[in-house]
């Protein structure tokens, strides 16, 4: 179990400072890489089903409704909360729990976004006075813990082992779910509970996505997203590897990236502007000849933060992301990019922001890899 | 069953025609058309979110998302589908490698590119029957599209496509079959794994299945386990705990290919070397009575009391460890119908079901759950 003792001052601070008279915390089961869970940070559990909530009275007193019903023991052996109610009906234990914890007046809702349309309309019925309070919990979460920084790192190892397994898969015969296979493996070995793998392969790819039935050819270029989680924390390493000796315009085009990539890293550190990564990243690439492919869908981000208390909201770090970077947020920096001569290239890794700079996560070299043909 | 969603549905990606011919798609079409000019419906919305709750567009589309969001499919009475979904547009060529509808529009506000279709189709202000909606859509967007069809009339409709969805095709059928083989692998290989006395974890069995799985095909893949012996025991992710030996162990695999899925659960007994699958002869027997119960005609609420009648109170009670006797199964792991003495449908050919019981055998009970076909 987590302890939740801070997380809970936190939150009472921080409802008795809006005027709030309690905190719902929603969650409808889904683990996204690119949208926080609030309830798996808060509560310190990662429901299965539909509908799941915390819910906080400004006085302190907790609750945690889950679905499945039959899921309630686990919850309760995870999460700080003592008062686990398993659930048939959701919106009448929600409603219940809101009553019982004699929660009066406006209430929080962090994770508001995901919660569907009957939920929110039985909340209203029951004349519960909504607010959203999804950067209450990004307030809690972005000082993070010794504990949560030990994560990271533990995360990052399984990255380190997911790379490793890639390199060694992406050989001429092998087919890319079968790399993919090999790639999450090695990372569930290495301790990921989950684990998030995007690849393409051939001479000219045009951007990652799931894996194909298409086998690795002699000349090809297999790039890679490898992102392993433990315990709802991400760390991510992209990278390239050519099949055979790499072509003079490939060893090209990913100096080029790599110096994108090491310019911008040069930048990272707390109360810069997240949004210089991106400037950096594509003044390197204009400079070069390449600022018409600085847009979608020649590239998508150069960069994101990673769940609950990083780059928020929308984790995405582009030229618009103006938020200061803070020391402890785990965020991942990559100039992926498709270049015309090569096609698109995977460079880049997470790093871990500290005051007077970064800290790398990963073992493994950030550079063009080289298998046999 | 419930279980837990992953990050990303990462497993082999394709279509393969052949198994799957467009020929299928365009019936499936023709045949939910006849049932909206039936009911009276203009246009059909049906929307999914999330790995576990996506199926009405899967269904029509053959499209699935690969992270939990949400995908719609608008088609109108007469006239070709429109398929939107969550997400980028470097994304549309991956999701045409995958469906045979020409209209594929990524997006990030799914309630705004439905509005402009059906104002594109001028259907805002007909007669719109509703599939997966508002039950499964955000508050903000389920607004808009109100605030966007003011002039329209809204219609439930997910009985229909359920209704359709729950009697399975030949083809449908054969890769739920496929799917099943996966599966049979999956615990087959448990057998083949060591106990090392006690040190093997959860977590270590579930990655040696899943990599196996995986390499057979799959999808997706959801493995959970419960322990018996655990004070209010219950199925759940698996966890980094070792197995002890002598200990008894239910495993449940569920495995899609292609879109379909399959599900078994399985007893395992953790010996000093190896995991030994309890099935013992005349607990398959028992169980092959139970799904003898399960003909075409017979409504599920009888096959569910005489499901209840055939087991003792402590079996029957013992199933709420992984949430009752069962449901259908097709491009979801769950769906319609849900067996229990509620559900008002009617077995008919073509159903897949998962079907579970527990068993009592030498004072424990086991676990075994199928994969059937009606």
């Amino acid at each position: 179990m987590m302890a939740g003792g801070r997380k809970l001052d936190q939150a009472i601070r921080l409802m008795r400072e809006r005027g709030l008279g309690g905190l719902l915390v929603y969650s409808d089961g889904s683990c996204n890489i690119l949208r926080a869970s609030y309830l798996r940070y808060f509560a310190g559990f990662a429901p299965m089903g539909p509908n799941n909530c915390a819910v906080v009275s400004a006085q302190g007193r907790t609750a945690l409704v889950v679905q499945p019903r039959w899921d309630a023991a686990r919850a309760k052996r995870h999460s700080w909360i003592a008062d686990v109610r398993g659930a048939d009906d959701p919106v009448v234990e929600l409603t219940a729990a809101i009553h019982q914890l004699e929660i009066y007046g406006p209430v929080g809702l962090a994770g508001g976004g995901l919660m569907p349309f009957p939920v929110r309309e039985a909340l209203d019925r029951a004349g519960v006075d909504i607010q959203a309070a999804d950067d209450l919990i990004e307030q809690i979460a972005a000082e993070k813990t010794p504990e949560e920084i030990a994560l990271i790192r533990r995360t990052a190892v399984a990255a380190d082992a997911g790379f490793d397994a890639f390199h060694a898969a992406a050989r001429v015969g092998v087919a890319e779910y079968e790399i993919v296979a090999e790639v999450e493996y090695a990372m569930r070995r290495a301790g990921a509970d989950d684990n998030f793998i995007l690849i393409s392969s051939g001479p000219h790819n045009r951007a990652m996505r799931a894996p194909t039935d298409r086998r690795v050819a002699p000349g090809d270029i297999v790039i890679g997203e490898i992102t392993p989680v433990c315990e709802g924390q991400f760390v991510q390493i992209c990278r390239t590897v050519s099949v055979g000796v790499p072509s003079a315009p490939l060893a090209t085009a990913y100096e080029l990236l790599a110096r994108a990539y090491d310019a911008a890293v040069a930048c990272v550190q707390s109360s810069v502007p997240a949004s210089v990564i991106a400037a950096t990243i594509d003044g390197v690439l204009s400079d070069a000849g390449y600022g018409e492919y600085c847009r979608p869908p020649y590239m998508r981000t150069r960069g994101h933060g990673f769940g609950v208390g990083s780059v928020a909201p929308g984790a995405l770090i582009d030229a618009d992301t103006n938020v200061p970077l803070v020391s402890g947020q785990a965020i991942v920096v990559h100039p992926n990019q498709y270049l015309p001569e090569t096609g698109y290239l995977a460079c880049g890794e997470t790093l871990l922001v500290t005051g007077s700079g970064f800290e790398r996560l990963s073992r493994t070299e950030n550079k063009l890899y080289v298998s046999e043909a | 069953m419930q279980t837990l969603q992953p990050t990303l549905r990462l497993g082999r990606d394709v279509w393969d025609r052949a198994a799957m011919p467009v020929n299928e798609f365009r019936d499936r079409t023709e045949r939910l058309q006849k049932a909206m000019t039936d009911a009276g419906l203009d246009a059909l919305l049906l929307y999914g979110r999330g790995l576990n709750a996506c199926g009405h567009p899967t269904y029509l589309a053959n499209y699935i998302v690969k992270l939990p969001f949400a995908a719609l499919v608008v088609l109108p009475r007469e006239g070709a589908p429109v398929l939107m979904f969550e997400g980028a547009t470097r994304g549309r060529d991956a999701a045409k490698s995958t469906t045979w509808i020409d209209d594929v529009r990524p997006c990030w506000n799914i309630a705004e590119t439905c509005l402009t279709v059906l104002a594109e189709r001028k259907l805002t202000a007909k007669t719109i029957g509703l599939a997966g909606l508002p039950r499964l859509v955000p508050f903000d967007e389920w607004r808009a599209l109100l605030d966007g069809l003011a002039q329209a009339t809204l219609v439930d409709a997910e009985a229909l496509v359920d209704r359709q969805r729950a009697i399975k095709s030949t083809r449908e059928v054969a890769l739920i079959r496929r799917a099943s083989r996966i599966v049979s692998l999956a615990l087959a290989r448990v057998e083949t794994m060591e106990t090392l006395r006690g040190a093997t974890t959860e977590s270590a069995l579930a990655a040696e299945v899943v990599r196996d799985v995986r390499l057979a095909g799959a999808e997706d893949i959801r493995l959970m386990i419960c322990r018996p012996r655990e004070s209010d025991a219950a199925f759940r992710p698996p966890e980094d705990s070792a197995v002890a030996p002598g200990e008894l162990l239910f495993l449940h695999v569920a495995a899609s290919t292609e879109r379909y899925w399959s599900e078994a659960i399985r007893t395992f007994h953790a010996g000093s070397n190896t995991f030994e699958s309890v099935a013992p002869e005349d607990m398959r027997g028992r169980f092959q009575a139970l799904v003898g119960m399960f003909r075409p005609g017979t409504s599920v609420q009888d096959c569910v009391r005489a499901v209840r009648t055939g087991m003792t109170s402590s079996e029957w009670q013992a199933l709420d460890v992984c949430g009752g006797p069962g449901h259908g199964i097709g491009v979801t792991p769950e769906e319609s119908p849900v067996l229990s003495a509620s559900c008002d449908d009617t077995l008919a050919p073509g159903m897949c079901l998962t079907v579970r019981a527990a068993l009592q055998h030498e004072n424990r009970i086991v676990l075994h759950g199928e994969t059937v076909v009606i």
